[in-house]
């Protein structure tokens, strides 16, 4: 049969580009979908976009699908007609649900349902132009977007009008309709050649037709363009462009055709912070900054122009002037900052609200201040610069720059630390970096004293919120506590922080004043608020494949504890030894003895009443290794205190062979029960082994 | 090309699309959005085209003057279609064309913004069209109004005057834009913004506009029990207008001020509700 390739466009007035790539992918996934059922032979699928075109290639389609017969097996066939010969109610009702005529039916032998009604439907032979005008049809109607509109009569919905559709099987048209828009042979240029029509003949001819008016269709071909322009600049001015990945996706659906328009601006602009130049090039101007080797940044940026180079001296221009007007701004605030005085910022505190029931700013500026000192002791921190400079750690949130630009929250603390009177360098970097980790692959406090702080900062958040209630439930957590407690929790493991969450909640609760503490109980917040992190840390494992039987069996000895460190090497030992067999063994067990001593208080065993040998050996056993395996969990050695229980295996199954524990002696069952508890114990500070399925 | 000419050159284009050049509305407004043109103009499913130039009073943008890219007051050009043709996107490059930007030589970038405004219950999808890397139009297809889905959707196209002057005039203050070969744009307002900067921050009778603001929700009210959506919706406009003095005087808390938002969004919403039921009954929902 002979082939050709498919060539599908929809010109869409411009989608954002946070749109795009879920579109692709989705697009991708529905056309595969629906080609395999269209009874079409087909090649490779590929998807393009740019921000104003979603492009389909599909090779070697097949050019119609064959005639079949499809059989449809229904009721038992004594249901085709009855005693009289006519044919039945039900056989009916099977042949038009069929599509076929009731005297069509025949009646096969099926395998494990033997004589059945079978109805045999013709499929006609169709072509390829009308199968994949549905295709698209259908595959276009079912993309989701995060966002959509609707702009036309038959209120179609999208993420933008749709304009233009081309769409092609070899050179002729697939006929087909979206939101009122016929498919044609024809697309448009960009806008900065006029929207030109233009004719496609063939798909093969697509690319090349486009590219000679100057769009760019393949996403890869693009982004390739944009990251030899930026070589291209790193060549030529010996410098590091920031490649940031997202701001080069952005660019990617900003342009069909990018070109590099390098801009030097006045060097007065560099005495702003950095990380403020880069945030003004990159989210509101969407320019790469540039860097020496040494990572101070240049006096030019690089911008990237949809078009050509005519008229680059015009673009040139204006991006300096847009540049330069959100600098002077961004200037102005730093100057007026950098100039008011810090009492200023105090009094500021005091008056902006952390929460309506937890206080001011100020307020919380304290109680992180006493936890870290606390923290600080515990840990046998001396440093009195750091908890001094703790009480300026939300002076910059009364400041204008992070005012307008709240991206820069705590860092603009590095900045203005030399009016704090902060000098050292670690703790102008502690003060600027306790919203860190601010995502889940961010980076994380980068010395002891940051992480600290960030603790203190978070915790302080974390156990306010709980004793008022404000607990995040389903997508609603409004103040990121989920982001809170997977950040004290890598932070803590990052850091290998010797510090019990006991502790760390603890101090937070007593730095709040009495009328706030007595909304909650001590006892319950702690075990609601260790409950949460556990929730957290429990998917963190589960990213990494850690199956929930292990996490559910360590959640209470967490709860109890609160000890991050051993809670993940208790993980990790769990995960290393559940397939091994001797461990599956004692696991097995170990459900045994918890369901005969689960409630059972903890006695003496007493020598004296056993009354059999296997008795005995299990005791014996279990004393010798006891101290062992105790010294083993307290230094955390998991696996080795693990080794050591096994070797109850034998032991304990000859017990389980050849005693009887409830007997009728009250005395001597007792005993028998105080042995296995104590046998069971020995397994609870590493996991609740008996919650482990196989 | 001068401040004038550039007006002159824009109504001339829509003109020939078509569009009903109505006037500014003479009650104070944040956005040419409140237009009785715009507001009443986009709620039925008649066919409706205007463009008008708009000014826009925000108080709290005011800076006596002093900052170069700010004012409390402005203009604003207004397009309304609806619907819009297909070509829509061109037909707006083309007004860009008509006023002397020649886009094969300038960067243009349509940047994701959807708008919206709270005090009108009021959305839309669209972007801001950056000029070479300069915001110089809002283009937006409503999809609520007064909180009614709309439809027929109208699409709306603001540019911001003084910024495509700018633009145009290579000028990096906005008071140096020349009005005409004689004037700048300096000479008619500065003087006005000063005046308003210091009235907006500093002379505003808070009392007496909170007292305002109550008044004309009456008025709604009872006007619209009267029947007559056109006097109340002046009230609409004028409750909005004495929010924008409360917001610059830096006296609504948060509560506050989404109250009064919320309070102006039910008096459109019962303007918009009796104008739809009067004119389009088929379509009260």
């Amino acid at each position: 049969m002979s082939k050709n390739d498919v060539l599908f466009e929809l010109t869409v007035e411009n989608i954002p580009q946070r749109f795009v790539v879920g579109a692709k992918e989705q697009l991708l996934k529905k056309v595969t979908e629906l080609m395999s059922k269209s009874r079409l032979e087909f090649g490779e699928i590929k998807v393009y976009a740019t921000y104003r075109r979603l492009t389909v290639v599909i090779k070697d389609v097949s050019s119609k699908t064959e005639k079949i017969v499809e059989k449809i097996y229904g009721p038992s066939a004594r249901l085709l007609k009855d005693e009289k010969g006519n044919f039945t109610k039900a056989a009916e009702g099977f042949a038009r649900s069929c599509g076929v005529k009731v005297e069509s039916l025949k009646i096969e032998t099926v395998e494990k349902k033997g004589d059945v009604i079978c109805a045999e439907k013709i499929i006609n032979a169709q072509k390829a132009e009308k199968v994949l005008g549905s295709v698209f049809e259908q595959a276009v109607k079912e993309l989701e977007f995060p966002k959509n509109m609707i702009w036309e009569d038959s209120k179609f919905v999208f993420a933008r009008p749709i304009r233009n559709i081309l769409a092609i099987y070899g050179n002729k048209i697939i006929p087909l309709n979206i939101a009122g828009v016929k498919s044609s042979k024809n697309t448009f240029t960009s806008y900065f050649t006029g929207f030109k029509s233009i004719s496609v003949r063939t798909p093969q001819d697509y690319m090349k037709t486009l590219e000679k008016n100057h769009v760019i269709v393949d996403d890869l071909k693009r982004k390739n363009s944009i990251i030899r322009i930026i070589e291209g600049v790193e060549a030529f001015s010996k410098c590091v462009v920031n490649r940031d990945e997202d701001l080069i996706e952005e660019n990617l659906y900003l342009c069909e055709h990018p070109s590099g328009v390098v801009v030097k601006f006045p060097s007065e602009f560099l005495k702003l912070p950095k990380e403020l130049l880069n945030l003004v090039m990159k989210k509101q101007l969407k320019f790469f900054s540039c860097y020496d080797k040494k990572g101070n940044m240049l006096p030019f940026f690089l911008g990237i122009r949809d078009g050509v180079s005519k008229g680059h001296k015009n673009v040139e221009e204006g991006f300096l002037n847009v540049f330069k007007a959100r600098c002077s701004d961004a200037i102005f605030f730093y100057d007026t900052d950098m100039k008011t005085d810090i009492s200023v910022f105090e009094e500021k505190l005091k008056k902006l609200l952390f929460q309506k029931e937890l206080g001011t700013m100020y307020d919380k500026t304290l109680r992180v201040k006493s936890v870290l000192e606390a923290v600080m002791r515990e840990l046998n921190i001396e440093k009195k610069e750091l908890s001094d400079a703790s009480s300026f750690i939300y002076y910059d949130l009364v400041s204008s720059v992070v005012n307008e630009f709240s991206e820069l929250e705590g860092i603009m603390n590095y900045y203005y630390a030399s009016k704090y009177g902060v000098a050292d360098e670690e703790i102008k970097k502690a003060i600027s970096e306790i919203y860190l980790p601010n995502s889940s692959d961010s980076k994380l406090p980068s010395n002891i004293y940051s992480a600290v702080l960030s603790l203190s900062h978070k915790i302080d958040t974390l156990v306010g919120d709980f004793i008022i209630g404000a607990i995040p439930s389903g997508s609603n957590d409004p103040h990121g506590l989920r982001r809170y407690a997977v950040g004290i929790f890598r932070i803590i493991k990052e850091n290998d922080i010797p510090l019990s969450l006991l502790k760390l909640i603890e101090f937070s609760y007593n730095s709040y004043p009495e009328e706030i503490k007595k909304k909650k109980d001590f006892n319950v917040l702690k075990a609601e608020l260790l409950d949460f992190i556990y929730q957290r840390i429990e998917s963190i494992f589960e990213t990494d494949r850690v199956s929930s039987d292990i996490l559910n069996s360590v959640k209470n000895i967490f709860i109890r504890e609160g000890d991050i460190i051993r809670i993940i090497k208790r993980i990790k030992t769990l995960v290393e030894i559940k397939n091994k067999e001797d461990f599956r063994n004692i696991s097995l067990l170990y459900k045994r003895l918890k369901n005969i001593c689960k409630d059972f208080e903890k006695t003496e065993v007493q020598e004296s009443l056993f009354e059999k040998e296997e008795e005995k050996i299990l005791y014996d056993y279990a004393c010798r290794i006891e101290p062992s395996v105790n010294k083993f969990c307290k230094d955390m050695e998991y696996l080795k205190a693990v080794n050591e229980i096994t070797g109850l295996t034998e032991p304990l199954e000859n017990f389980f062979k050849n005693v009887m524990v409830m007997t009728e002696n009250e005395d001597v069952k007792k005993n028998r029960l105080a042995l296995l508890k104590k046998i069971y114990n020995l397994f609870s500070d590493i996991s609740d082994i008996s919650q482990i399925v196989y | 090309m001068h401040f004038q000419d550039l007006i002159n050159k824009l109504n001339e284009y829509w003109i020939k699309q078509g569009c009903v050049m109505v006037q500014p509305y003479d009650i104070e407004k944040g956005a040419g959005t409140f237009n009785p043109a715009t507001f009443f103009g986009v709620l039925t499913s008649k066919p409706w085209a205007a463009c008008y130039v708009e000014p826009s009073r925000r108080p709290g943008d005011a800076r006596f003057g002093a900052n170069p890219n700010r004012l409390g007051k402005y203009y604003q050009y207004q397009v309304i279609i609806k619907p819009p043709h297909k070509d829509i996107q061109k037909i707006y490059l083309n007004s860009l064309t008509a006023i002397g930007i020649n886009l094969t030589e300038h960067d243009i970038k349509w940047v994701e913004d959807d708008w919206e405004s709270p005090t009108l219950g009021a959305n839309g999808i669209g972007w801001e069209v950056w000029l070479d890397g300069m915001e110089i139009t809002q283009f937006t297809y409503f999809q609520q109004m007064a909180s009614y889905q709309l439809f027929p959707i109208t699409v709306e196209i603001t540019y911001g005057l003084e910024r495509l002057c700018m633009f145009s005039q290579k000028k990096n203050n906005v008071f140096d834009i020349k009005w005409n070969e004689k004037i700048t744009y300096g000479d008619v307002h500065s003087e006005m913004e000063k005046q308003f900067s210091a009235y907006s921050f500093e002379f505003s009778d808070i009392q007496r506009i909170r007292n305002e603001f109550d008044y004309y929700e009456s008025q709604v009210a009872f006007l619209i029990d009267k029947s007559l959506y056109y006097p109340a919706y002046d009230m609409v406009m004028k409750a909005s207008h004495s929010f924008n003095l409360l917001m610059a005087r830096g006296t609504l808390s948060v509560a506050e001020r989404a109250n009064l938002i919320k309070r102006i969004r039910d008096m459109a919403r019962l303007c918009a509700k009796l104008y739809i039921e009067k004119n389009e009954p088929e379509l009260k929902k």
